[in-house]
């Protein structure tokens, strides 16, 4: 036991001098600024990810940590390090062998919208296909596009691709529905209703590979019982995110 | 003031949209005829009977008009055909907006998880391969479309669906004898060689010389092995290029177990005969009994780390490592599929038809000037431990799936759309483009007698017998979602060399033990697995069928000229 305690202040001291990777007894959660999902303000971490992360590792009883890195970061850091996770992240088949998944965390549609002066009618998402997309690099939606040979302008966030879809730079806007509405509040904009909903993602927590079987069960048994108890209905429900 | 003036154009854009649908709802029957003439012909339908069919859509539709509906499948040619022109042409012909989602078999078995795990209502339709139909029996969470049809999906079932017509409908439907799914598309995984090299007499001269009979199609393992170290390590370059006598895939991940599991060991003669799969012992080496599942092991019944599934996965990692490309350990199945047309592999032994259309395309060099292939498909050789009663390999069918917790409206629209595109009006259209054919009538079409001889085998392999011996995952499966994952995380290690397959196998045979057991304590569903106690291996060993004891000898190589090939199956 005094040994124990010993090895926690060992930690203790090396988490302060290196206040985030040393934390090694709790699990490391990295996400990044989407708002509404999790955003960083005066320090204060908030969002509909950060309040389902309290929850779920409240329910499996596991200390965590969260921090704020870039998408493509993050990821590269949790397949390195054993006690990490990141998230949201969408799911795939090459993404699959890399991570240890706990899920699912978010369920997302992903639409297409034009600018707020001129529409664009969309039937099926191949009529898109001769027009200039923006999308911001890494959302996971970009590369799903250019998996099909679309056109596509990335940007480095949200707010530049709605600037440049403003401007007429491209024709639509490929985003998430919610951080869609978030970026045109935050601007000022009205863009209306998508032209066309034409993905749905699936996201995930993805954790390093090697995450301890039982840490694993842990977090997917505690995610469970918060879709089975209704918290995760109301808390959509605060955050409006809902399936249209 | 700008706000106010584009406000207004967008009011005026909207008007003039509703204006524009309610001219489309007085001319649904000119869009079907414009469909009829302009995109759905070749049909087994004539033109009345088409015009028949797409008039029972245009009323069967009209309580769903204006709705938006969310299907999703896995991205193969024939799926892409009906995101972006069958989805488009209901949508004129109904008044149903469908948006028909592309991505990953994973990912589409995910969501489909995910439904049933939240409760919300991401999709109202998935097509779903069959391979989970031993979820679907168990789980209660599929709509069973037998009651569907007589109940309350009766008046939006196609009065021309004609069930018996498809070919793949054994494969979707439980041991109960419910059909929980509608064929959409089917494709075999078959035998791919190079005929053209196979014909040149320099080539057949030094391979009878070199193994004492005649380079043909191969009939079993041995004779493939043989036709591999020829290509490989005898004929080693053709018009300066380095060629190879086998292709293959393993990087880890999803299409690495797949590779597997999709009979791969049934190939090798792991399981029991019987059709469409081996009773009691399956090709997943899990024994069933009264529908419940007694275990994988050996030590339970099974046979997943079997003398028989060991010599499966170490043929497929010798095979890998001495007779394919450096980089097939580094490539998954999409990025592998497109290595035989780049003229290098003179045969493949685990090829999937869904590649025939993008292996005609008439500028590959494995294509002859007059359009007709350079090679052929034919039923695949089959391993040591094969019996006559087997099935020989694997057949992927993607079916309509509707889960009973999409509100019945939608299940309703979703099922209109899921009928459109598999209906005799569409069918053969969507099959000379997919190549994936589902029903008996456009396979025996003449149109597909004209096509045969640009498809390589691909008419002659639907026509045959053979296509209900090449059969999906079956219904020994309990959870095909929770299980499909150890596949590629036990059998990884094996390929890279970390660990033998006789201790990768025990191990993965061990997890599934333990998945099943878990199912057991869970208690949910029907034909719950209860699994046996263990015993000494050599009880079941010695026991009758599989698991089977070791065959040490190897059997000689047997081949058979293209025509006896198919002969067989017919």
């Amino acid at each position: 036991m005094y040994g124990a305690r010993h090895v926690s202040l060992v930690i203790l001291s090396l988490s302060l001098s290196v206040p985030f990777l040393n934390a090694a007894s709790k699990v490391q959660i990295l996400t990044y600024p989407v708002a509404p999902f999790a955003s960083q303000v005066d320090g204060v971490k908030q969002g509909f990810l950060i309040e389902l992360l309290d929850a779920i590792f409240k329910q499996a009883n596991m200390p965590y940590e969260v921090a704020f890195y870039p998408l493509k970061r993050a990821m590269a850091m949790v397949s390195q390090h054993e006690n990490m996770c990141v998230l949201p992240v969408q799911r795939s088949q090459e993404r699959e062998s890399q991570f240890s998944w706990i899920g699912p965390v978010m369920i997302s549609r992903y639409g297409l919208f034009s600018r707020s002066n001129k529409s664009i009618y969309l039937q099926v998402l191949n009529d898109a296909k001769d027009l200039n997309i923006g999308s911001f690099l890494g959302s996971g939606i970009s590369e799903y596009l250019q998996g099909f040979n679309y056109n596509i302008e990335h940007t480095a966030n949200n707010h530049l691709s709605l600037k440049q879809l403003e401007r007429g730079y491209i024709d639509l806007w490929a985003v998430e529905l919610m951080s869609a509405k978030s970026a045109m509040q935050a601007a000022n904009l009205d863009l209306g209703d998508a032209e066309l909903i034409f993905f749905t993602s699936i996201a995930a927590m993805a954790c390093h590979s090697a995450m301890p079987n039982d840490s694993q069960e842990s977090l997917r048994d505690a995610l469970k019982a918060l879709y089975q108890n209704g918290f995760i209905d109301s808390l959509n429900r605060k955050y409006g995110v809902r399936l249209d | 003031m700008i706000r106010l003036y584009y406000s207004i154009l967008r009011v005026l854009a909207a008007f003039f949209l509703l204006v524009n649908t309610d001219l489309m709802a007085s001319n649904y029957t000119a869009r079907a005829d414009y469909w009829i003439n302009h995109e759905f012909q070749p049909s087994t339908l004539t033109e009345a009977q088409q015009r028949h069919e797409l008039n029972w859509f245009i009323r069967a539709a009209k309580p769903f008009r204006g709705m938006k509906v969310r299907v999703v499948s896995e991205r193969i040619q024939t799926h892409t055909y009906e995101s972006n022109i069958l989805a488009k042409a209901f949508y004129e012909i109904t008044g149903i907006h469908v948006v028909h989602e592309l991505t990953g078999e994973d990912d589409v078995i995910n969501k489909l998880s995910a439904q049933i795990e939240t409760k919300q209502n991401i999709y109202d339709a998935y097509i779903n391969d069959s391979d989970l139909i031993g979820t679907h029996f168990r789980s209660g969470q599929v709509l069973p479309l037998t009651q569907f049809i007589q109940g309350e999906g009766k008046s939006v079932t196609l009065p021309t669906l004609d069930l018996n017509d498809f070919m793949g409908l054994e494969f979707t439907t439980g041991p109960d004898g419910i059909l929980y799914q509608l064929p959409d598309q089917q494709f075999a995984n078959l035998y791919w060689y190079r005929a053209d090299w196979f014909a040149r007499p320099d080539f057949r001269g030094a391979f009878q010389a070199k193994y004492g009979y005649s380079l043909d199609v191969p009939q079993n393992w041995q004779a493939y092995e043989d036709i591999a170290q020829f290509f490989t390590e005898e004929v080693k370059e053709i018009d300066g290029v380095r060629i190879y006598g086998h292709m293959d895939y393993a990087k880890p991940g999803p299409s690495l177990g797949w590779r597997m599991s999709d009979a791969w060991l049934s190939m090798a003669g792991v399981g029991d005969k019987g059709l469409p799969n081996g009773l009691p012992v399956d090709e997943w080496g899990i024994r069933v009994e009264d529908c419940q599942a007694k275990g994988a092991s050996v030590s339970r019944g099974g046979a997943l780390n079997s003398p028989a599934a060991i010599y499966a996965v170490d043929t497929f990692v010798y095979w890998l490592t001495r007779f394919a490309p450096k980089d097939a350990q580094n490539l998954n199945f999409t990025q592998a599929g497109e290595w035989p047309g780049k003229g290098i592999i003179a045969q493949q032994i685990f090829w999937y038809t869904a590649f025939v259309a993008d292996l005609t395309k008439p500028n590959l060099s494995v294509m002859n000037q007059d359009g007709t292939p350079k090679w052929r498909i034919a039923p695949s050789p089959v391993g040591k431990y094969w019996q006559v009663g087997m099935k020989s390999g694997y057949q992927d069918v993607g079916a309509w799936t509707l889960l009973k917790n999409t509100p019945l409206k939608r299940q309703q629209a979703a099922w209109l759309y899921a009928q459109f595109v598999v209906s005799k009006t569409v069918s053969l259209k969507k099959t000379l483009i997919g190549l994936t054919p589902i029903r008996h009538s456009d396979i025996a079409s003449e149109e597909m007698t004209k096509r045969a001889p640009y498809l390589g085998g691909l008419v002659e392999f639907y026509r045959s017998f053979a296509k209900n011996v090449w059969t999906p995952t079956g219904t020994n499966v309990p959870d095909y979602p929770g299980m499909a994952n150890y596949w590629w995380r036990y059998i990884s290690p094996i390929v890279q060399g970390n660990v033998k397959a006789e201790k990768g196998m025990d191990d993965m045979a061990h997890a599934m033990d333990k998945h099943l057991a878990q199912l057991e304590k869970e208690n949910k569903g029907l034909c719950i697995p209860r699994l046996n106690s263990e015993k000494p291996e050599a009880y079941w060993l010695n026991a009758k069928g599989a698991p089977k004891m070791m065959i040490k000898e190897s059997n000689k190589g047997v081949t058979l000229p293209y025509e006896e090939a198919l002969n067989v199956w017919r």
